[in-house]
């Protein structure tokens, strides 16, 4: 019955994305928010929800309405269309269980499409990863860090800060420091 | 790059339409040369200035909150409020009734005229000016000025009043002022005939003007809104006075930008509206401005992303690097080396592990509190708990430098490990061997077994007790399990030498054993974790076609108890009875092989043992039943290893194949048939399943699938003995002991040089290879055993 209902989730400049359950729910924070509410609904709200987020979106009468709203009070608009356009291109696509990710021995490279996917300006590709992080999606999280992981991969520290606009603040003893310090990992 | 939000329609070139037939951008567009060249192409039209003139005399009070730069004057001081209206139109520079165009100012020193003092920073956004603080203002400006550029020569829009008034009218800004502000824009200047025509030059002068003015985005800002002073506020919010506005017309650029600042303000009660303006506002940029302001927005839309995001997913996005990627990171910044080296222990973890240094996080949690005991290092102390991070990463990224040092020793043909040869066994055939950092044990024909100090080889004691050779031996703890030709199965106290417990029962030699260490199973119900066996176990399998399961009898001196040996070994009473139906640590008698059990191996509950009756025969030691039998070989099975990971058991029979098959079903579910004898030997690590055979080959397969990955050919007699990791493959056989790259396949190094004879049992850690071999004298026809100690880490 429940599956039926149309998510409606709420970007934090108030625009409303209408989404299928399947696709809401790559979001484990959005899974788990809505485990919670259609179990709280069997028992007629007896639980004292203090998940803020939660009563927000328990204010929908879930039982009587068709829509349920899920507020995402930290991600705006543009980000919030990437993510779900992600979760679409995902949505009949099962990732593997938390955790199993600790076997950290294989880290398979970035797939293709994500690749594609997260090459936008460094900007939104925070602003992703930080979405991604808060509304639990893993795989988009992971998928994220691999990208900024390449930007690092590979390159020379010049090129680092080039990369990524940093300022070397290293004071010249600092850096032969850190130089002696390594000494024994150069290339032997 | 993500689709613009508002109309930049690239698909729509008339949107971009641009007059310029001179759109190519000067190779040299950026410098400010090209700028200061060119100025005097810009012109206002006469009547304009007129306008201006007088604008700026009435207008310069508004201008009171503004810092004017005036680079005429040599002098950067800034002007007093009071004679900003002379510093903006110097007498000469914009005479009253010439036409003369205005020439003398600069766009970019103009634009640099303004600065406000009480606007406030707005770090995030990216367009704002990296000299001064940052503002709005500024944005406006330049996205103004660009626009400026863009339409010049377009009929419909040919002079800057108008193109403000369109903008504004576009922006679906329905409010009063908004109509009157379209209506004004058809005052006296709109019908003059000259237009404001701006170069593309200067619009590239903009462009560079942006790209010299780029701040380095704040990272650690929050997107705040810009401020305004409350004056200037209610002046905006007066109808009346913005008309007033606007009814003066700009006679200079910078009061043409200030205008439309004014009107930008007018909007920005709202936001989206504002923002909405903006978007169209560069919507008519042309296709090559879009193109440098893209360039210039992606250069500034960099961000410090490592240390800008939550120290969880940096540690997440070190851990997909490698250990010279982390060495450059941490050259870059001193945040980034302080992330790196201080504050993400995790990071090195997950390397160590990734590297395949350590099998898993135990190992490498025991190898830490060694380095921490080496170094007398207490971390409980609650003054070091701030540190504590910091201090296992130190300790970590040493452990990290070692196993390299160490990783490339083992790989270095030319590195001799320092050599210890110890007499051992005599010259009996040594049939185990098992070492760790403090002693190497090993068990021989001869019905005894040898204690050696690792670190020096010295003898520390001889077991004896066994009435026959000695053919399977292992220890846990403290304590070491034998099993003998003699039938029994003896328990000894290695720290005092001394046998405490003889288990009796099978009825011909004990040939193989496997001690089962508590482990988790399953989860039950509650969701808590299900652990078999309760307590150690011992599994025996014998000639006698059965196994025993017998509980491990717990040394009385475990290793942390006690250091007193004062009790006498020979005074030690040792456990026998020959009643072995009452035998309390009997647990079990598996029964079901036909013939000789030869090895046995498992984990947990489950059991496999591979007898000379050519099957293997899976048991589940929570019933004592036999779950599975195995058929399929065609000869003796002569090893077998589980892999719990895949639920699944491999082994190697005289049939000269490998099989791999399904605990579940009990299918086999592949076979392998490549080598041409015996294979006697297997071995599993996490990414390579190895076997070993009497044909002098050894073999890498693919655990997952079977498939082969390598084979190691340079033995020239059957393969003895190996041992192998996922970076390295140790073998020993006929006169030579030599070492394999596992992910390769290719033959690395040969360690002993000098045997003459077998190499019975090699094993090794981290540090050591720890190999038995034997030396024959082909004068004397004299043959001896020795143990071979093997250091790599000397001086590490």
């Amino acid at each position: 019955m429940s599956k039926e209902k149309k998510i409606v989730i709420v970007s934090s400049d108030n625009e409303k994305f209408t989404v299928d359950r399947k696709v809401a729910e790559k979001s484990i924070l959005i899974k788990n928010m809505l485990e919670d509410l259609l179990s709280n609904d069997d028992h007629n709200g007896d639980n004292d929800d203090d998940n803020e987020l939660l009563r927000d979106a328990a204010a929908v009468d879930s039982n009587e309405l068709d829509v349920i709203e899920i507020p995402t009070p930290n991600v705006r608009s543009t980000v919030l269309k990437l993510i779900i356009e992600w979760c679409e291109h995902y949505k009949d696509i099962s990732f593997p269980d938390e955790n199993q990710d600790e076997d950290s021995k294989k880290t398979p490279p970035i797939d293709e499409w994500d690749k594609n996917f997260l090459n936008v300006d460094q900007e939104m590709l925070y602003e992703i990863i930080l979405a991604a992080n808060y509304l639990n999606i893993r795989p988009l999280l992971y998928s994220g860090c691999k990208m900024v992981a390449e930007m690092i991969r590979g390159k020379s520290p010049e090129e680092i800060r080039k990369t990524f606009n940093i300022v070397n603040d290293f004071s010249p003893e600092e850096e032969a420091a850190i130089r002696r310090e390594n000494e024994w990992a150069e290339d032997r | 790059m993500q689709p613009p939000k508002y109309p930049l329609k690239s698909a729509d070139p008339s949107f971009f339409m641009s007059s310029h037939t001179d759109s190519t951008l000067p190779s040299n567009y950026l410098s400010e040369a090209t700028v200061d060249g060119d100025q005097d192409d810009e012109s206002l039209s006469v009547e304009m200035m007129h306008q201006l003139r007088r604008i700026l005399i009435s207008d310069g009070v508004k201008t009171n909150r503004k810092r004017i730069m005036e680079e005429n004057k040599d002098d950067k001081s800034v002007p007093t409020v009071d004679n900003v209206d002379m510093v903006c139109t110097p007498v000469g520079h914009i005479p009253s009734s010439s036409t003369e165009p205005l020439s003398s100012l600069s766009l970019e020193r103009e634009l640099k005229i303004i600065e406000s003092d009480n606007t406030q920073d707005n770090c995030t956004n990216p367009l704002v000016l990296q000299k001064s603080p940052p503002n709005k203002r500024r944005l406006t400006e330049s996205i103004y000025a660009s626009t400026n550029e863009s339409v010049v020569g377009d009929n419909t829009h040919n002079h800057p009043h108008n193109i403000i008034a369109t903008s504004f009218h576009s922006a679906n800004t329905t409010d009063t002022d908004s109509t009157e502000i379209a209506s004004i824009s058809v005052d006296p200047l709109a019908s003059s005939a000259t237009t404001a025509s701006l170069s593309s030059t200067n619009a590239v002068g903009q462009a560079t003007y942006l790209e010299m003015d780029l701040p380095l985005p704040s990272p650690s800002a929050s997107p705040s809104q810009t401020s305004f002073n409350n004056e200037e506020e209610e002046l905006i919010s007066s109808s009346f006075l913005t008309k007033e506005i606007l009814f003066r017309l700009p006679t200079s650029k910078r009061k043409l930008t200030n205008l439309t600042y004014e009107l930008v303000k007018l909007l920005s009660q709202d936001q989206s509206i504002e923002k909405d303006l903006i978007w169209r506002l560069l919507s008519k940029l042309d296709r090559a401005n879009l193109s440098s302001l893209n360039h210039i927005m992606n250069k500034s839309l960099k961000r410090d992303l490592l240390n800008n995001l939550p120290l969880e997913i940096s540690t997440r996005i070190l851990s997909f690097l490698s250990y010279r990627d982390l060495l450059n990171a941490s050259f870059v910044c001193r945040n980034w080396s302080q992330l790196i080296n201080n504050r993400s222990s995790i990071t090195w973890k997950r390397l160590l592990i990734k590297d395949r240094f350590f099998k898993d996080e135990d190992e490498l949690n025991a190898e830490l509190i060694k380095e921490m005991k080496n170094l007398n290092l207490d971390l409980t102390p609650p003054e070091l708990v701030s540190a504590r991070e910091s201090i296992i990463v130190t300790l970590y990224r040493n452990i990290y430098r070692k196993s390299l040092a160490l990783n490339q020793r083992w790989f270095n043909p030319e590195f001799q490990p320092r050599r210890i040869s110890v007499s051992a066994h005599g010259p009996y055939i040594i049939t185990c061997l098992q070492f760790d950092e403090d002693k190497i044990i090993t068990s021989a024909e001869d019905k005894t077994i040898n204690i050696y100090d690792t670190p020096t080889g010295k003898l520390r004691s001889t077991l004896k007790g066994h009435e026959g050779g000695v053919w399977a031996m292992k220890y846990y703890g403290n304590t070491l399990v034998t099993g003998s030709t003699d039938r029994t199965v003896r328990i000894w106290d290695i720290k005092r030498g001394a046998c405490t417990h003889i288990l009796r029962g099978h009825t011909s030699t004990v040939r193989c054993l496997e001690i089962l260490e508590p482990t988790k199973v399953g989860i039950n119900d509650k969701g808590e974790p299900i652990v078999f066996p309760t307590e150690p176990l011992i599994v025996t399998g014998s000639r006698d076609h059965t196994l025993r399961v017998w509980k491990l009898p717990q040394s009385s001196f475990s290793l942390e108890e006690t250091e007193d040996f004062s009790i006498d070994a020979d005074d030690y009473e040792t456990f026998d009875t020959d009643d072995s139906d009452s035998n309390p640590f009997l647990v079990a008698v598996l029964r079901g092989h036909i013939a000789s059990v030869r090895s046995v191996t498992g984990q947990g509950n489950i059991v496999i043992s591979g007898s000379y009756d050519n099957t293997a025969r899976v048991w589940d030691l929570r019933t004592g039943e036999c779950t599975k039998i195995l058929k399929g070989h065609t000869g003796r099975v002569y090893s077998v290893v589980l892999d719990s990971k895949r639920n699944r058991c491999i082994s190697g029979s005289v049939d000269f194949s490998i099989k791999i098959w399904d605990l579940e079903t009990g299918d086999c579910l592949k076979t392998m048939n490549e080598h041409t004898a015996l294979v006697g030997l297997l071995g599993l690590s996490d990414n390579a399943l190895v076997s070993a055979a009497a044909d002098t080959t050894l073999r890498i397969w693919d655990p997952e699938t079977g498939e082969a990955r390598g084979q190691l050919e340079g033995h020239i007699g059957a393969i003895t003995c190996f041992q192998h990791n996922d970076r390295m493959i140790l073998s020993g056989a006929e006169r030579m002991l030599k070492v394999w790259n596992t992910e390769s396949g290719n033959f690395v190094r040969e360690l002993l040089t000098d045997v003459t004879g077998g190499v019975w049992q090699v094993r090794f850690n981290r540090r050591r290879c720890v190999a038995a071999v034997q030396r024959k004298d082909m004068e004397t026809d004299t043959k001896e055993s020795f143990i071979e100690i093997l250091d790599f880490g000397e001086n590490l």
